[in-house]
């Protein structure tokens, strides 16, 4: 009841009964078909205008030797695709320690010798079958490579 | 001068509200985090559990049109920070702020280049074999529609205020209905533009919800001398203002597939050809839908709940608005029954 009687818990009461109403007489006056259909075709006739200003500035652009904002898109754009290959490449590389779980090159309890063989083990049996696999070990092995 | 004196307080409080914005900002999102992986203005957080008691971590996806710090908005007003003391590892998909090279980017793109690839680094992180799929708002309609098609395994759906079915749109139904009607259509200008800037998107969600918009500091004046409310309030209030731009493609897609034909409902969405329809969903499910909410109202979001293939599915209603904050550290109680039989207890 005290709370009731605060002039501030009245104005918010009542504050918010009249945005209520208010907020809806503008919604239902803008609740109009002819509005919205008036909005698209203004946006309709003024997107062609923006287009060709666009292209007029993308033709400059050549002859003034500025970047427009296209280029810079272009270029975050590639950037993506290379964050997609970067991606890709490091999902094949777990699938491929997932499937060879006696490699972990996370391991530090492994010396770096260790995980050199280790890794030269995995390349050689996914590269080269069988015996090729030997004698490609041998040859890497002599070379010291 | 004897009115002031005989209720000081009232004059205090006033004096309060006027203090406010001479008053430092409380920091926003706190709780401690690590990016997981990062994909153009994608961000994967990592939020560990305090003491991990559950093995089924909760991927958060959250709306294109607002900053998912809503999650974590400070101490002791954080979702995510309740979750961590109860033992949930949190993930938050959080999609950054498109720019105008984005403008291309549709729900398609969303759902398998930065959802489902975001959810593929969840369990390869985490090592779970299982995840709980949090989505909230429009980020619940992409959760829906992710689901709809994903390989990965989902033990748990949880959508909290998500249009599923858009049928019948709470305001401006005659913009709908000419739409629907092909009388009206702003493909071209989203051309040109790629992208609708935040302001924009701002100006258009309180179109939707409340052009006038006072009754928050009615609010405050009336709490003026509360410094733990005013503290939320302040953090609150630069979410409801701090909105982000949305993208050309996912606007078309948006008006297209899911308020013209309904699609996600009417079983016949495609994602990038791919067949998402919600019977092939048959993860446990729980739906959260508030009675005040005037955005996305109960008729929009419960319909799911008869089109899934889920045995155990709980629709819960809340009598809060569109908007949900949180207001302590503790988890809500919907979240503390529901979510830790399904969550693979591990341990006390």
């Amino acid at each position: 009841m005290a709370k009731k009687r605060d002039v501030y818990y009245e104005l918010k009461k009542h504050g918010t009964n009249a945005e209520r109403k208010i907020n809806k007489k503008i919604q239902d006056s803008l609740n109009k078909k002819e509005i919205i259909e008036l909005a698209s075709l203004y946006s309709n006739q003024i997107a062609p205008q923006i287009k060709r200003n666009q292209e007029i500035v993308d033709s400059l652009s050549i002859a003034l030797n500025f970047p427009t904002k296209k280029d810079v898109a272009n270029i975050a754009k590639m950037t993506v695709q290379l964050e997609e290959k970067l991606d890709k490449l490091d999902e094949t590389l777990t699938s491929l320690f997932q499937k060879n779980p006696q490699i972990n090159m996370a391991n530090n309890k492994t010396s770096a010798d260790e995980r050199k063989k280790r890794l030269k083990k995995i390349l050689l049996t996914s590269l080269f079958s069988g015996d090729n696999a030997n004698e490609m070990g041998n040859l890497i092995g002599k070379a010291k490579i | 001068m004897e009115k002031r004196k005989s209720n000081p307080k009232k004059a205090s409080r006033l004096q309060s509200f006027l203090d406010i914005k001479n008053q430092e900002m409380p920091q926003i999102g706190m709780t401690p985090r690590v990016a997981v992986w990062k994909k153009n203005k994608a961000t994967l957080w990592h939020y560990p559990a305090k003491k991990k008691r559950y093995s089924v971590p909760i991927v958060i996806v959250y709306s294109l049109i607002n900053q998912p710090y809503i999650f974590d908005l400070g101490p002791g007003n954080s979702l995510i920070e309740a979750f961590g003391k109860e033992g949930y590892d949190i993930y938050l998909l959080d999609f950054g702020i498109p720019g105008y090279e984005d403008g291309n980017i549709s729900l398609d793109e969303y759902i398998l280049d930065y959802i489902q690839k975001g959810v593929q680094r969840v369990l390869r992180h985490s090592g779970a074999e299982e995840i709980t799929l949090l989505g909230s708002c429009i980020g619940g309609t992409l959760a829906a529609m992710y689901a709809a098609i994903a390989e990965e395994p989902i033990k748990n759906l949880i959508l909290t205020v998500s249009p599923i079915d858009f049928e019948s749109v709470p305001q401006f139904d005659q913009w709908t209905e000419a739409l629907r009607e092909g009388r009206v259509s702003f493909d071209e200008i989203l051309d040109v533009f790629q992208i609708v800037p935040a302001k924009a998107v701002k100006s258009g969600m309180r179109l939707m919800t409340s052009p006038v918009y006072v009754s928050p500091l009615l609010s405050l004046l009336y709490r003026a001398d509360d410094e733990e409310y005013v503290k939320r309030w302040r953090r609150f209030n630069a979410w409801t203002n701090d909105h982000i731009p949305l993208t050309a493609g996912t606007i078309k897609q948006m008006a297209d597939d899911l308020i013209i034909g309904n699609k996600l409902i009417k079983g016949t969405l495609k994602i990038r050809g791919k067949k998402a329809k919600l019977n092939k969903i048959k993860a446990n499910l729980l739906v959260i839908a508030s009675q005040s909410d005037r955005l996305v109202p109960k008729a929009m979001i419960d319909p799911i709940m008869g089109a899934v293939s889920s045995t155990d599915k709980t629709l819960h209603l809340l009598e809060s608005g569109h908007a949900q904050m949180h207001y302590d550290d503790t988890l809500p109680t919907y979240y503390k029954e529901w979510l830790p039989e399904r969550s693979g207890p591990i341990g006390p």
